[in-house]
């Protein structure tokens, strides 16, 4: 058995302190020690690529340590019934960024804001996402919606998913599973990647044990070997982008992110195939 | 918003007009709002029960694949709940596999069918084409989607019709933009259905009386399964339009609701 998806980091690992600011403008020392990990990929966050903010100088990086861009997250808040004028703007930057990185994936995000007018507000979401991604796809960019749990996000439980995924329009978006994410917000990550199978195309790994949410990967309750087995019956050939939360990300993202590549090339993959 | 649970699903349904009940099974694609043009004609002397099949519509769509046995069970549940004994059912396309289905599992459910644009089984053409639809859900907007279907449903007097063409350019715009559109799982789940469906050995038993009728130039689903599913079912009448498609009963609706109206009074 052999496996035809490739791990990446996430540079949310070292987003989580301070919201950015403690790591601003160290892309390029996020993609050292993604490359240190042995990870093949990475996937930044837009707007928080401050010492690399343009493709030839991400290029260069990237090249130099042989790390390729996976995907680049693109979180925006997404609130109205379309796109703001600025939404629209920083949209089309990332498209435009990506466009120098052929196969390199825009996964879409909303900052959560309250779970107010629900019904109304999925609805805004998925045609803000829908439209969002099919300008990327006109311009040759393949999309991911990536959907997430804290309280105040619209894109956290079962009832949630079923009605943005269902409409989710599968010419132009495809789904990013983030398992820790479906788990904190009740479902069970191997199920719920069964039932919308067709719509995956980029994987987000993090783990959770309740206490109060997320772990180092490999310390929590997520069932990776399920997971994984699946994906390689599958025959996945995506990116599965290590975005470890674990608590200890905190103050030490370098050493999470060196733990996550051990993990997986030293324990994940030897159990599974 | 009426529901019911039924088969391990909570399927939606429509209710309109008064009398017997005649329950009407939507094909692939497409929820029971699309009987439409139908229900406003046939309410004055039905109740006409429209579902939306497993999968599309405002029904569960759970994780396929899906068979026709299993769709005709969410019905056979939704006869259950609405507490009635034996109704007469119309299928279109998949509809009318899944109202063969409910004849055969159910039989004591249904009293008269009509089968509109019918198979008893698929073969290479119609499996490479339900599997194609799948395919490209995934690859075409949703209003190159729409074409590919209206290529497939209606005939050459439709394209040339220039009320008829408007009306295919507008459905387009409104694909893109449909704020409720079957999820990719949902119509795999049913193509699937459509593919596995074969009860050409079991439609001799089928003691009901039956109308097959369709379009002798469909070229979705040919005038050969529509001649295979009457040639089967014993007590079978089989009408088809010339010159119509797969979408005969919206091509020729002026002679169409009446005389379906009229067969199932008599049946």
């Amino acid at each position: 058995m052999t496996s035809s998806f490739r791990f990446g980091a996430e540079a949310y690992t070292w987003f989580m302190n301070n919201n950015g600011l403690t790591h601003v403008n160290r892309l390029g020392h996020m993609i050292d020690i993604t490359a240190q990990a042995g990870f093949a990929g990475i996937e930044p966050i837009f707007n928080w690529m401050g010492d690399l903010p343009d493709p030839e100088s991400l290029a260069k990086k990237l090249n130099e340590q042989g790390v390729e861009l996976a995907a680049i997250a693109l979180a925006l808040d997404w609130n109205g019934t379309e796109e703001t004028e600025q939404e629209r703007y920083e949209a089309d930057r990332a498209i435009a960024l990506l466009k120098h990185f052929p196969g390199a994936l825009l996964c879409t995000v909303q900052k959560p804001t309250g779970r107010h007018d629900l019904e109304i507000r999925r609805q805004n979401l998925v045609n803000i996402v829908n439209r969002v991604s099919r300008r990327a796809v006109d311009q040759g960019i393949p999309c991911s919606f990536h959907p997430n749990s804290p309280h105040s996000s619209i894109t956290r439980t079962e009832e949630d998913y079923r009605v943005i995924l269902e409409s989710l329009d599968a010419s132009v978006t495809g789904w990013t599973p983030d398992v820790g994410h479906m788990i904190n917000g009740g479902m069970d990550p191997l199920t719920k990647m069964k039932e919308y199978a067709s719509l995956i195309n980029l994987v987000h790994f993090k783990d959770w044990n309740g206490e109060p949410e997320f772990a180092l990967l490999g310390k929590g309750k997520v069932d990776f070997d399920g997971i994984t087995r699946w994906l390689i019956e599958q025959n996945y050939s995506g990116w599965i982008i290590c975005e470890d939360e674990g608590p200890e990300a905190m103050d030490d993202p370098d050493g999470v992110t060196l733990h996550d590549g051990r993990w997986v090339y030293e324990t994940l993959l030897p159990s599974v195939l | 918003m009426p529901f019911v649970e039924t088969n391990g699903i909570n399927l939606y349904y429509e209710e309109r007009g008064t009398g017997e009940p005649l329950l009407l099974i939507m094909g692939i694609t497409a929820p029971g709002s699309v009987w439409e043009k139908h229900a406003d004609y046939w309410q004055q002397d039905f109740r006409c029960i429209m579902g939306d099949n497993r999968g599309v519509g405002q029904s569960d769509k759970p994780a396929g694949p899906y068979t026709t046995a299993q769709m005709a069970d969410d019905y056979a549940g939704l006869i259950d709940k609405l507490g009635l004994q034996s109704v007469r059912v119309i299928g279109v396309s998949m509809g009318s596999t899944i109202a063969q289905q409910l004849a055969l599992r159910h039989p004591d459910k249904v009293r008269s069918l009509v089968l509109m644009c019918p198979w008893a089984r698929c073969d290479r053409t119609a499996e490479a084409i339900f599997r194609h639809m799948a395919t490209i859900k995934a690859r075409l907007r949703p209003e190159e989607f729409a074409t590919y279907i209206q290529l497939l449903i209606y005939a050459k007097r439709s394209w040339d019709d220039d009320t008829m063409f408007a009306a295919f350019l507008t459905g387009r715009q409104q694909a893109a933009v449909d704020s409720s559109p079957q999820p990719l799982h949902g119509l795999e789940g049913q193509a699937e259905a459509c593919i596995t469906h074969n009860t050409l050995a079991e439609l001799p038993t089928i003691n009901k009386p039956c109308l097959v009728i369709g379009g002798q130039n469909d070229i979705f689903t040919p005038f050969w399964m529509s001649e295979e599913v009457a040639g089967a079912i014993p007590n079978s009448d089989l009408h088809l339009y010339e010159g119509a498609g797969h979408a005969f009963h919206w091509e020729c609706i002026d002679d169409f609701n009446p005389r379906v109206r009229d067969w199932l009074l008599a049946h």
